[in-house]
């Protein structure tokens, strides 16, 4: 009989509230994996953060500069154009292949899903040179343009704002079409059917119903892919001529070219916050589990 | 075919079990409150009550899947309330019988004589022998999905068993099967406990199966035991109106005492009718109480039968149960009266609309102070 | 999943539109990777499409170039140890975070996250400014660790969510039996969620595997990852070597794919039996 039990108070303290006595030694498995990312993701950031605000010298001009000078605003403002663009770009190419991977079955769906998922699978590296190769002076395109005789000379095709555009669309692509087939592949077609039994056509039911039942899928895909457009680098770097500069492509320069680590830093920490506040809106808007569920 | 003739038994036994003061609070709630409970070596044990009685907590703490806020566990006299579940030496069915998936049967059944480091040799004839005594022999190699409920439950059991732990706890392992496996499987668990000679403690909600199994049962409500006695005296001479409400069916009827002496007491109920009762329980008039009369102790009597307690009323339904009915009366008096008759089909069965008299004995009536109860 | 019946089926037209439209989409996803293969083979200097003769030159050329093979080492080194140590904390974690509830999980699970989410070259120039103060620019050991915050969300959220279908109780189970923590989690656990381990660990290899930007920064110039070999390799000389070595990255790709598929299957089937075997 230990008396320091029995005497033991029948209400629960806050913290054993908070941290019920059957779960506390599972927490310890967290450890690990939270201070690895403290050491070596959260304090780098940290620390460009602060380096932000002080190299070379303390205070937020690097901020100011972004701010008001004319050629940095312009860079922001196109590579969130160029992120736009490619966005809507995948959707409108991407909803009608998760539209048909949601309605086949069986072999079909399997290759499909094959032919959607093995570029998503291959090495951005890869991609990007394809298109090289595509639209150079020698390749695909321009030799059969010439061939069709409908040039005499190559085009100037790679090295432009049209192919950083297509080429990002071709890697963003899967990145669109999966979230967008997921959310697809719960829709009950008992919802659709009884749209159908309510009088309304094919086209209206799909206009009134199936489409918003989509929206969640459509706007997780969405996000993401103008997230990771946002921070593109490789391939406007390799496409993109010298008048296509993306944000990561600055931040790059600033840093390999010319050692401006506190700019740098500051074109960095804008972008970081920048696509946090994307993040935070469009929880806002939709609710974050249908996201996480997209991502899935 | 006794587990101490088998050569390698390790000659164990049920122990005794004893909780003292336990209780559990979660945030929002108190689940079990200042429990105190023994139990016998060898004994079953039963906890009865409704959903959210505490019962199924009372049994993960035993388990040690939950931390009490109070109090003390002995097993064998032993405390093992600080001790982790996989040092309490308990066996634990569970309702959904947790079978390991990615094992075999055999390999089910193993597993807690390999957590113990036996010998191979030893494992192979334990399991064996479990696999008989629930008449599974030849399915070792079988993986749990390809067996049927029954069988399921059978192996979850065996695999709880084969250690032969001091105690064995079993939180409703028999509510998934359908009634003639679950009443088959009733008996087994008891022949399985007898020849075993083990601890158990059992969980349920469903009396029925708590008075066929038990030798004694206790019936918890809100956290608190009510009563832990066997279970015809449970049944016989409830001691709260919880546990004259939960076992069986009861005519529930409040009224004060008129007048008691040592070997008789009279209650008026509130409508006027007046219950004669032998076992007073030392109140006195003035009194408020509750009456429970349960239906199948009240006959319907004959025109010149006579009974310690007559009552006339009108039958308002008749509703048929196949091995009896089930009979609504209105009293003369008001009340409305339940009376369970065995369904004999000779044509005297009372029927809707009809006048008839009622009669029960003295020893039919229970008595319990008037309290703000259920 | 429906039937198919269930949906009632377009008619001809809309269903030559979608079909046709889909068609053209997938041609554009698959076209650029496949052209990539025909050239690794051919025998001019030339990025020539189609190409004129067939070779295996460029193929030897990768085998002998030391610094293509090195580069090739040096990203497999990195990629299995980077996977590695992600598999370990993020199964880890993700058990931590089954099943329990504590003030701020959501911003802890956030946090164990965002790596997915923050844009790569902020993170690539944090981890060289940390890095070349601490003289890890160039390490393996950098790398490693680097690639490891990569892929630690994959893992984390492979093994959540395998997890999740995983019935709590057959760990009680376990433990009831006389199973220490550690022994549960090895006969029981483990070999349960093991399919979604797998899964998070191929996911994780291929964050390592193709990572660019981070390599730029940090992998140094003699140590190169095979990414940044090949980055160099198209900013300046374009020479049909980074066929060769893109059509066996394609390759690569292909049974990664294949492997996870069908994990994917496996785990479904289990998880299928074990449902069944509720009762």
């Amino acid at each position: 009989m230990t008396g320091r039990d029995l005497a033991a108070p029948m209400v629960l303290s806050s913290w054993e509230r908070r941290f019920p006595a059957e779960g506390r030694a599972r927490l310890l498995l967290l450890l690990p994996a939270l201070g690895f990312l403290l050491l070596v993701f959260a304090y780098p950031l940290w620390s460009i953060v602060v380096r932000s605000v002080t190299d070379p010298q303390p205070g937020f001009g690097h901020y100011v500069q972004i701010a008001t000078v004319d050629v940095y605003l312009r860079v922001f403002s196109s590579t969130f154009s160029l992120a736009l663009t490619v966005t809507l770009a995948t959707f409108v190419l991407g909803y009608p292949v998760a539209y048909a991977l949601a309605r086949s079955r069986g072999l079909l769906q399997a290759i499909l899903v094959m032919l959607v998922l093995l570029p998503f699978w291959t090495s951005l590296l890869v991609r990007t040179y394809a298109w090289m190769v595509i639209l150079g002076r020698y390749g695909v395109v321009n030799k059969t343009l010439m061939a069709l005789g409908l040039t005499d000379e190559p085009i100037r095709l790679l090295h432009t704002g049209l192919a950083t555009h297509i080429g990002m669309v071709h890697i963003l692509l899967p990145f669109m079409i999966l979230p967008i087939w997921s959310v697809m592949a719960r829709i009950d077609p008992a919802l659709l059917m009884a749209a159908r039994s309510l009088g309304a056509s094919q086209l209206s039911a799909f206009v009134r119903v199936y489409f918003p039942l989509t929206l969640p899928g459509v706007l997780a895909g969405g996000l993401f892919v103008f997230i990771l457009a946002l921070g593109f680098y490789i391939t406007p770097a390799l496409l993109g001529g010298p008048s296509d500069l993306t944000i990561s492509m600055l931040i790059a320069q600033q840093v390999s070219e010319l050692l401006a680590w506190g700019f740098a830093s500051a074109l960095a920490v804008t972008l970081l916050v920048v696509t946090l506040v994307v993040i935070l809106l469009a929880g806002r808007l939709l609710g974050t589990e249908k996201i996480w569920e997209g991502l899935k | 075919m006794a587990a101490a003739e088998l050569p390698t038994a390790l000659g164990r036994r049920g122990a005794p079990v004893r909780l003292e003061g336990l209780s559990k609070v979660f945030a929002d709630a108190v689940a079990v409150a200042d429990l105190s409970l023994e139990v016998g070596a060898g004994e079953f044990l039963t906890l009865l009550g409704p959903s959210g009685s505490g019962k199924s907590t009372t049994l993960l703490m035993i388990a040690g899947f939950l931390v009490p806020t109070r109090g003390e566990i002995f097993i064998g006299g032993v405390p093992i309330t600080r001790k982790p579940p996989h040092e309490r030496d308990i066996g634990v069915v569970f309702q959904s019988y947790a079978l390991f998936p990615h094992l075999t049967v055999f390999d089910n059944v193993a597993f807690p004589l390999k957590m113990r480091n036996l010998p191979a040799a030893q494992i192979a004839q334990r399991v064996a022998y479990a696999l008989d005594l629930i008449r599974l022999e030849g399915l070792g190699r079988r993986y749990p999905h390809q067996l049927s409920g029954g069988q399921q439950q059978r192996v979850a059991l065996a695999r709880a068993m084969v250690f032969e732990p001091p105690l064995l706890l079993m939180d409703e392992p028999l509510g998934a099967l359908d009634r003639k496996l679950r009443e088959a499987m009733q008996l087994e668990l008891k022949r399985l406990q007898r020849t075993l000679s083990l601890t158990v403690i059992y969980v349920t909600h469903d009396q029925e199966e708590a008075l066929t199994m038990s030798d004694r049962v206790a019936v918890m409500n809100r956290g608190r035991i009510e009563q832990v006695a066997s279970p015809e005296e449970i049944y016989e001479r409830p001691r709260t109106p919880f546990v004259a409400d939960f076992l069986g069916e009861s005519n529930s009827l409040g009224g004060t005492i008129a007048r008691a002496d040592a070997s008789r007491f009279v209650v008026r109920t509130s409508a006027g009718l007046e219950v004669v009762g032998c076992e007073g329980h030392g109140m006195t008039e003035g009194h408020e109480v509750n009456l429970a009369i349960r239906p199948e102790q009240i006959v319907f009597l004959g025109p010149d039968e006579r009974s310690d307690n007559v009552a006339e009323g009108v039958v308002e339904d008749a509703v048929y149960l196949g091995e009896a009915v089930r009979y609504l009366v209105r009293l003369k008096s008001g009340e409305l009266l339940c009376v369970k008759r065995q369904n004999r089909r000779d044509g005297t069965d009372p029927k809707a609309g009809q006048p008839v008299r009622l009669g029960w004995s003295t020893d039919a009536v229970i008595l319990h102070p008037a309290r703000q109860q259920q | 999943m429906s039937a198919d019946r269930e949906w009632e089926s377009l008619g001809r037209l809309p269903q030559l539109l979608l079909y046709g439209a889909c068609g053209l989409v997938l041609l554009f996803l698959m076209a650029p990777i496949f052209i990539v293969i025909p050239i690794s083979f051919s025998d001019s200097l030339y990025l020539d499409f189609p190409p004129r003769g067939f070779s295996l030159q460029w193929y030897r050329r990768f085998l002998d170039s030391e610094e293509w093979t090195a580069a090739f080492w040096t990203s497999l080194q990195a990629g299995i140890l980077a996977t590695l140590l992600a598999c370990a904390l993020g199964t880890a974690a993700a058990l931590g975070l089954a099943r329990s509830r504590f003030p701020g999980k959501t911003l802890v699970v956030g946090f164990l996250v965002s790596p997915m989410i923050v844009p790569v070259i902020v993170l690539a120039i944090a981890l060289y400014a940390v890095y070349a103060k601490m003289k890890l620019v160039g390490s393996l050991f950098g790398l490693v660790l680097a690639h490891a915050a990569l892929g630690l969300p994959f893992v984390i959220v492979t093994v959540s969510a395998t997890l999740q279908r995983v019935d709590e109780r057959l760990e009680h189970a376990a433990l009831s039996l006389g199973a220490t923590p550690l022994k549960a989690f090895r006969h029981v656990l483990f070999p349960l969620i093991r399919p979604g381990m797998i899964a998070g660990a191929v996911f994780a290899f291929i964050a390592s595997w193709d990572d660019v930007v981070i390599a730029l920064f940090i992998s140094g110039t003699r140590s190169a990852t095979l990414p940044k070999r090949m980055w160099e390799g198209l900013r300046s000389e374009i020479d049909p070597t980074i066929a060769a070595v893109s059509t066996l990255l394609v390759a690569l790709s292909v049974a990664l794919m294949l492997v996870v598929e069908l994990l994917r299957r496996r785990s479904a089937r289990l998880a299928a039996s074990a449902q069944y075997a509720e009762g």
